[in-house]
């Protein structure tokens, strides 16, 4: 008789584990192995544990079972054979509903009736199953080993995301996110907490509370910069989901995630994946038939962060303004070289002098710390409640979540709100069937501008003024509050989505499934200038046309459907083979609706636009709905040999509408191989090296990311205006009949090696290179067009990725200790340029964007000599050495020199943790190195916006006078001629970007089993924590922020309570 | 067993079911406010709407030729406006500013017309209405695109009374919407292709008589400007005659003249410009303040010119006096419809007086014709009201006559400057310190870095930088 699993259970676990742990990352996992008594097959089960006992044969009853049981508890940590702790393991006492799953750490506390001679077993999947007899325990440790040769008795895996087959990741390069530590981050955006997540998955923060970070893995495979060019694939539950729509997730609300690196891993997704995939699988129900409700506050502060510069205070900055001789300025208004030069004769001279001195005096008496002023420290806070339950053959999980954060300046806020459901349904023994659905409310509000920002008020304003002082210097005629409320704006996003996957088991060897999924994301934002502005009362229109209000709608729809048969099949024990055909489809339609009307005074209603109004300020609709699909087909093949040798190759044709349908065909493959010396016979009971497998793939796959039909085809679209009685369509580009898409190949190589059952090393190597290039690129006038997109040039990225981790578990029962590190470096080259050696996107630039031999994110600039004592002025050394004089001497293209890297090419993580008894400690750092950026230099003062505060000590540092030596900064006199050199980067304005941060710590401590009997059971699990993100920058980019390059916008820390409980 | 394979089978179909029909859809996805080749320009009036905006991109640069000119003056504001003064001495950095943005706006008209010429044969017709449609914008293409290169060639290529005479260099022909590198033909080649192109629209035969459309007698017209830049007198008078004649002198007269500044319906018109969210802000740019004054005026010695019974003169000055300028004529025409806060609708291109003055100027030219020339002159300026021409001028005083009489129609509308190319060697007082002697490179204007640095076959104009940092 076939000997099967009556059932196979994979279960989404999360929320809380045994042992308390609240926000797990739990994989997959088999169920408890019990027999079902009905159930006439029989189950095979073997272990070579030396500490556990296999075990076989028919259980009795379930009732029978009960009898004789008493309330007992174990707890323990189940590790692999590395010795590396495993999550999410089933862990039940047979024949009975009480069971649990081990956490992040492995450990697992399971509680409920029991009685000696129980059979405790541990489950999850590829793992051989253990099982230990109960006799009374309180600590039951276990190792669980690999069992590939199992995979081939796994009946129905419920897996919504149907493209993570298990071969693609023993070749190709597929990493985890700890979701433990990314939920100990108190942080909103899911994506930048991913920073430091994972090598090479770089998270760059932009801006402000609220900004989008850019997110990449292994840089940008495109010349073209943004998002749609460079952005990976979100796939949430399996379908395609929106950047937009992944930075609304609830990290709590998430079971895993995967980031696909290489070619091997990402084929499958076919050319929609040309710049990596992000796979998030959401939480899923229990099947113990108990329920849990878990709720977790997060309840802190957002700090201030720190200060871009340090600016003057009032005694320094009315000496600067005495040297810099601005009429408009109090420091030499009212000094007595402004009255000596103007009044030499007057005889009340020495009286004027005093009554200005006597100013001045009482304004030095003022310091306002406008940073202090301005910047706050806001409320941070999150509240999660989840509910978790089921039986073997209908589970669900169901979640609430409430997010506010407040930002830097007053008016900068971001909320969130999303709800989850998921329901697991077994359908008979052929297979399952789950639904997701989530939906989700952010709303962020900010006060900064384009032309204006609150947050630059900390480096303008001067430290004599004060908020109800009058008229300020700074800003001639106004107040302080008339810089307050200029600007409003508000963005907020809905999202709702629902995924539904369908796995079916006909025979043995075949698996059968689909997934379908919508996401709908409806983003909506006003952009609001008051009638009271000062820009609007300043514009010069009546009254009735004062107020500018801009809405938009923006629909992002996402319909994904992938349908997949995997055949698997084990030959002679020792032969795996894998055979697997797919169907996809993926379409994504946008839909923007915007208006733009004067009128509304201070409200921001669109009922109140002023449609009587014409000219500059009548009232303007945009629209544009764009729609595209992606059809594809898709084979995958793999060999494993003795669970040693791998084979694995797939290939993925694609269809996009975006091209006309004698190029729309696309492909993406991939080839890759393994091997693991490790598991010959010989070597496993080497217990020094653990593990060592080798594995490279080779890929290539086209990419039309960021590519619209209007740059391929004639395409045409009408404007808003007339020409006589008709309306005007218009020709959107230049198209280019010939535009191919881009081609990248990928070569990729890793080598793991486990030591000691406790070190485990990694190293990646990458080279990717994308051929035909895409970039809009001058084209001569005579054509008509300006730009126009080409294939242009030979891009590439290499890169490597070494990563080590020590767990020190089982040297003290009381003891956990883990220390892992990475480092990730990628290089970037401009390999060739098909019509030329240096590109110019800009007639006017004298800097080449793109030069074949040098990586294209370079910071060109001019390499500094020194200051001119007489003339206060850098001096430049150009081409040649020659020396150039601001305003005088002619700047050529051969001037500009190299000055660095402006994403820099390292970046790495250092993650603690530790555990002694029942409190934990976890600490991350992420730093970055090897960049560098032009200083913001606003707050470096000229004589002509002196009136605005200066960086502190300039009156030293800087050139004034003749003769003047060893000064950093040059004379704040110099010619408008002067000027455009002086804009340059050059050597002296450009400072070492690198940073070390403490991303996250958290100090956990969780109630003992004593303390929580005292609620009689009423909360099963609790814990508090003090956690922090994001707590310190060192950097030497000495003024302002390292990342973003802005003066008012840096990461800000967090820092907040946490309390968890499970009921 | 059979259970299990018929739930599969019934699954895999609810899943290939609900797949199919989407599947099912071509991924020939039309956009919704898009519209792709082979399925967006197939109707007459999807042609049409395509042409409109090849019409509306046509830049309206006769207040900068206006400028460039002796029509105006500065005045004590002109200071205030370094951009326009730099333009009005005629600064290198002026005009290659001013050229950066005419050049590919007369060469994005042209590409508009090439899209269009491209696709006519696409279009389907149902009625005569739309074949008659279709020979329209057959027509309304050549004329256009030859307008734009006419345009092109007086502005960028050496004229041909220069020593090169028609082989000097003259511009770029783009026969195809394509990206590609193309020399300069010569003049005499740009010439050709233009009457060309005037003969395709004359063989079409428009038939519409809406001016904001290039119509049959917009073609007539300026194959008749086209004949006598080239310097064939004969024909270029020939068919501006019979333009004359059969459109009628009556339209020079009183009423007619004021409905082409504030009607909608004028008989002089031949061509205009008619996207009037453009034209709101046509010559803005004289206006320093609406109270306080312009940048520049009409000189006194123009202004007096026009005398108290010519129907012109209540439209081209407005005499004015401010504290800050005292009396001064400021130009009127578009200036006066702002100063009157009328919304200024249309821009006239191409008139009627256009081809009096082709006409006039090809008479005396070829010498043979000063009476005719003269006859005609003062048949028109009796109908507006203006002195008659002495019967006894001649030859080069006639010429000189019917030039200065040109820059009264025409004050402020940028023609002055085309003639002063033409004829700056006899026209150009060398004393003038402003307006550059007959001998100037800047005569021939700058092609601009756009073209320059990414087409290797161009060749620049003499003495304007060819290099992006060279200036």
């Amino acid at each position: 008789m076939l000997r099967y699993l009556p059932s196979f259970l994979l279960l989404f676990a999360g929320g809380v584990s045994s042992v308390g742990m609240p926000h797990t990352a739990i994989a997959q996992i088999f169920s408890p192995q019990y027999i079902d008594s009905q159930s006439p097959l029989e189950i095979p089960v073997n272990s070579n544990s030396t500490d556990t006992k296999s075990t076989q044969g028919k259980s009795s009853s379930a009732s029978r079972q009960q009898q004789g049981r008493v309330d007992a508890e174990i707890k323990g940590i189940v590790t692999d054979s590395s010795g590396e702790p495993l999550a999410g393991v089933a862990v039940a006492v047979k024949g009975t509903h009480y069971g649990t799953l081990t956490d992040a750490d492995g450990r697992y506390l399971l509680r409920g009736k029991m009685k000696k001679g129980d059979t405790i077993s541990f489950s999850a999947l590829s793992m051989k199953p253990v099982e230990v007899a109960y006799t009374g325990q309180k600590t039951i440790d276990t190792t669980m080993e690999d069992d590939s040769s199992q995979l081939n008795e796994i009946t129905v895996t419920a897996e919504s995301n149907i493209n993570n087959l298990d071969i693609r990741s023993r070749s190709g390069v597929v990493q985890t996110v700890d979701m433990k530590r990314l939920n100990e981050k108190p942080m909103m955006d899911i994506g930048l907490a991913l920073q430091g997540s994972v090598p090479g998955l770089i998270v760059t923060n932009t801006g402000e509370l609220g900004s989008k970070p850019t997110i990449r893995i292994r840089g940008n495979q495109s010349l073209r910069a943004g998002d749609s060019a460079n952005e990976p694939l979100y796939v949430l539950d399996g379908k395609v989901i929106s950047a937009d729509a992944f930075r609304s997730l609830n990290p709590q609300d998430i079971r895993e995630i995967k980031v696909l690196k290489d070619a091997a891993a990402c084929a499958l997704y076919g050319i929609k994946a040309a710049n990596g995939v992000i796979e998030i699988s959401s939480k899923r129900g229990s099947h113990f038939g108990t329920v849990d409700v878990t709720y977790s506050l997060n309840m802190g502060v957002t700090l201030k962060g720190r200060r871009g510069v340090e600016v003057m205070k009032s005694a320094e900055k009315l000496e600067l303004e005495r040297l810099m001789m601005n009429e408009a300025t109090p420091g030499y208004r009212y000094s007595e070289d402004y009255y000596r030069k103007h009044y030499p004769n007057d005889p009340n001279l020495p009286t004027m002098i005093a009554q200005g001195a006597a100013v001045l005096d009482s304004l030095r008496s003022i310091n306002t710390d406008w940073f202090n002023e301005l910047m706050r420290n806001a409320l941070y806070q999150s509240h999660n409640l989840s509910v978790r339950g089921g039986n073997e053959q209908f589970s669900y999980f169901m979640s609430g979540n409430l997010s506010t954060q407040g930002g830097q300046i007053e008016g900068n806020n971001t909320l969130r709100g999303s709800a989850r459901l998921g329901v697991d349904l077994t359908l008979g023994k052929i297979g399952y069937f789950t639904l997701s659905m989530d939906g989700a409310y952010t709303d962020t509000d900010t006060p900064n501008g384009s032309s204006f920002t609150p947050a630059s008020l900390v480096y303008n304003l001067n430290p004599y003024e004060t908020r109800d002082g009058g008229k300020l210097w700074s800003y001639p005629n106004r107040t302080f509050s008339d810089l307050l409320y200029q600007y409003s704006s508000n963005s907020t996003d809905k999202r709702g989505g629902i995924s539904a996957s369908l796995n079916l088991k006909p025979w043995k060897d075949l698996e059968v499934s689909g997934v379908a999924g919508l996401d709908y994301l409806l983003n909506e934002s006003t952009q609001f200038t008051p009638a009271s502005s000062y820009s609007e009362q300043q514009s010069g229109f009546s009254a009735a046309e004062l107020g500018k209000l801009n809405k938009n709608k923006n629909t992002l729809l996402n319909f994904t459907y992938n349908i997949r048969a995997v055949y698997n099949h084990i030959f002679d024990d020792r032969h795996d083979v894998t055979l697997s055909l797919n169907h996809d489809y993926y379409l994504t339609s946008a839909d923007n609706l915007g208006i733009t009307g004067y009128g509304v005074g201070d409200h921001p209603s669109a009922a109140l636009i002023n449609q009587s109004l014409t000219g500059a300020r009548k009232p303007a609709v945009s629209s544009l709905k764009e729609k595209t699909a992606q059809l594809g087909v898709g084979a995958v093949a793999g060999y494993t040999f003795d669970r040693t040798y791998d084979l694995f190759a797939t290939y993925k044709l694609d269809a996009s509408s975006l091209l006309p349908s004698d190029k729309r065909w696309n492909a993406a493959w991939a080839a890759g191989l393994g091997w693991t010396p490790s598991n010959y016979h010989f070597m496993q009971a080497n217990e020094v090296l653990t593990r060592l497998n080798l594995k490279g793939s080779y890929g290539s796959t086209a990419s039309l990311a960021g590519v619209s039909a209007a740059q391929t085809i004639g395409t045409f679209a009408y404007l808003e205006d007339a020409y006589a009685t008709s309306r005007m369509l218009q020709l959107l580009a230049l198209y280019n009949r010939d535009l191919k898409p881009e081609q990248t190949t990928s070569i990729d190589a890793g080598l793991q090696i486990g030591l000691f059952h406790c070190l485990s090393l990694d190293f990646q190597w990458y080279r990717r290179q994308t051929a035909n290039a895409l970039l809009d690129v001058p084209v001569a006038a005579s054509n008509g067009f300006s730009m126009m997109k080409r294939n242009i040039g030979i891009l590439r990225n290499d890169g490597i990725e070494a990563g080590f981790s020590l767990n020190l578990d089982k040297l003290h029962p009381d003891w956990l200790f883990r220390l892992s590190s990475n480092v990730a470096y990628n290089r970037n080259l401009v390999v060739d340029l098909y019509y030329t050696d240096k590109l110019y996107t800009s007639d006017y630039s004298l800097i080449p964007d793109f030069q074949v031999g040098k990586a294209y994110d370079i910071l060109y600039g001019l390499r500094q000599t020194g200051i001119n004592s007489v003339t206060g002025l850098p001096i430049f050394a150009g081409k040649d050495g020659r020396e150039i004089e601001p305003g005088k001497t002619q700047l050529t293209r051969d001037d500009f020199i190299s000055l660095g890297h402006l994403t820099p090419p390292f970046s790495g993580t250092v993650s603690l943790g530790v555990t002694w008894r029942d409190l934990e400690l976890d600490a991350d750092f992420y730093w970055v190195a090897g960049g560098v950026r032009q200083y913001n230099y606003t707050y470096v003062r000229n004589r002509d916006d002196v009136n605005y505060n200066a960086l502190r000590g300039l009156t030293e540092t800087m050139w004034f006078e003749r003769g003047d030596t060893g000064k950093k900064y040059y004379s704040p006199f110099y010619s408008s001629s002067a000027i455009e050199t002086l804009s340059y980067a050059n050597t002296s304005n450009t400072g070492c970007s690198d940073y070390l941060r403490l991303s996250m710590l958290s100090l956990r401590y969780r109630f003992p089993e004593s303390v929580l009997r005292l609620t009689r059971n009423v909360i099963k699990y609790a814990s508090v924590a003090i956690q922090a993100s994001n707590l310190f920058t060192l950097t030497p980019y000495s003024e302002s922020d390292p990342e973003t390059g802005r003066l008012g916008a840096s990461i800000q820390p967090v820092i907040t309570m946490n309390l968890s409980l499970t009921f | 067993m059979r259970r299990r394979f018929i739930n599969t089978l019934l699954g895999s179909g609810l899943l290939a079911a609900a797949a199919l029909p989407l599947t099912g859809c071509s991924l020939d996805i039309p956009y919704d406010n898009q519209f792709s080749d082979p399925d967006a320009i197939t109707t007459p009036e999807t042609g049409r709407e395509l042409l409109a905006y090849a019409y509306s991109s046509i830049p309206n640069i006769e207040f900068d030729l206006a400028l460039l000119s002796d029509d105006f003056q500065p005045t004590y504001w002109a200071s205030r406006n370094p951009t326009l003064n730099n333009e009005y001495t005629w600064q290198r950095q002026a005009l290659i500013d001013l050229s950066a943005s005419v050049w590919p706006e007369y060469y994005s008209v042209i590409a508009t017309v090439n899209a269009l010429t491209e696709r006519i044969p696409d279009i389907k017709v149902s009625s005569d209405a739309d074949r008659r449609e279709v020979a329209d914008l057959t027509s309304e293409c050549a004329t256009l695109k030859a307008y734009c290169y006419f345009q092109l060639l007086r502005l960028y290529a050496a004229d041909p009374t220069g020593p090169q005479g028609l082989e000097a260099d003259g511009i770029v022909l783009k026969d195809r919407l394509v990206m590609e590198d193309l020399p300069r033909s010569t003049v005499s080649e740009c010439v050709a292709e233009i009457r060309r192109l005037l003969d395709v629209a004359a063989e079409s035969g428009h038939q519409g008589t809406d001016p904001s459309w290039l119509t049959a007698d917009a073609t007539r017209l300026l194959r008749a400007e086209v004949e006598l830049y080239a310097g064939n007198y004969a024909e270029a008078a020939e068919m501006a005659e019979a333009l004359l004649n059969e459109r009628g002198y009556s339209c020079f007269g009183p009423d007619v003249y004021r409905n082409l500044w504030d009607g909608t319906q004028c008989d002089e018109r031949i061509f205009v410009y008619n996207n009037p969210d453009v034209s709101q802000s046509f010559y803005q740019g004289i206006v320093y303040d609406t109270n306080t004054g312009d940048y520049y005026s009409v000189p006194e010695s123009i202004a007096t010119d026009f005398t108290e019974g010519d129907c012109r003169t209540v439209w081209s000055l407005c005499p004015a006096t401010t504290s800050a300028l005292g009396f001064q004529y400021f130009i009127g025409k578009y200036n006066k419809l702002r100063r009157d806060k009328q919304e200024i609708m249309l821009i006239n291109k191409m008139r009627l007086s256009a081809a009096l003055y082709v006409a006039a100027q090809a008479w005396c030219l070829d010498g043979t014709n000063h009476a005719k020339a003269r006859e005609a002159m003062n048949r028109y300026l009796s109908l507006r009201g203006a002195p008659l021409i002495d019967d006894s001028l001649t030859g080069d005083a006639l010429l000189s006559e019917i030039l200065h009489q040109k820059q009264l129609e025409f004050l402020g509308e940028g023609e002055r400057w085309f003639d002063l190319k033409h004829y700056r060697a006899s026209l150009l007082n060398e004393s003038s310190t402003r307006i550059p002697g007959a001998s100037d490179y800047r005569w021939q204007w700058p092609i601009p870095k756009d073209e320059y640095l990414y087409n290797q076959q161009m060749v620049q104009n003499p003495e304007w930088p060819t290099s992006s940092y060279d200036l």
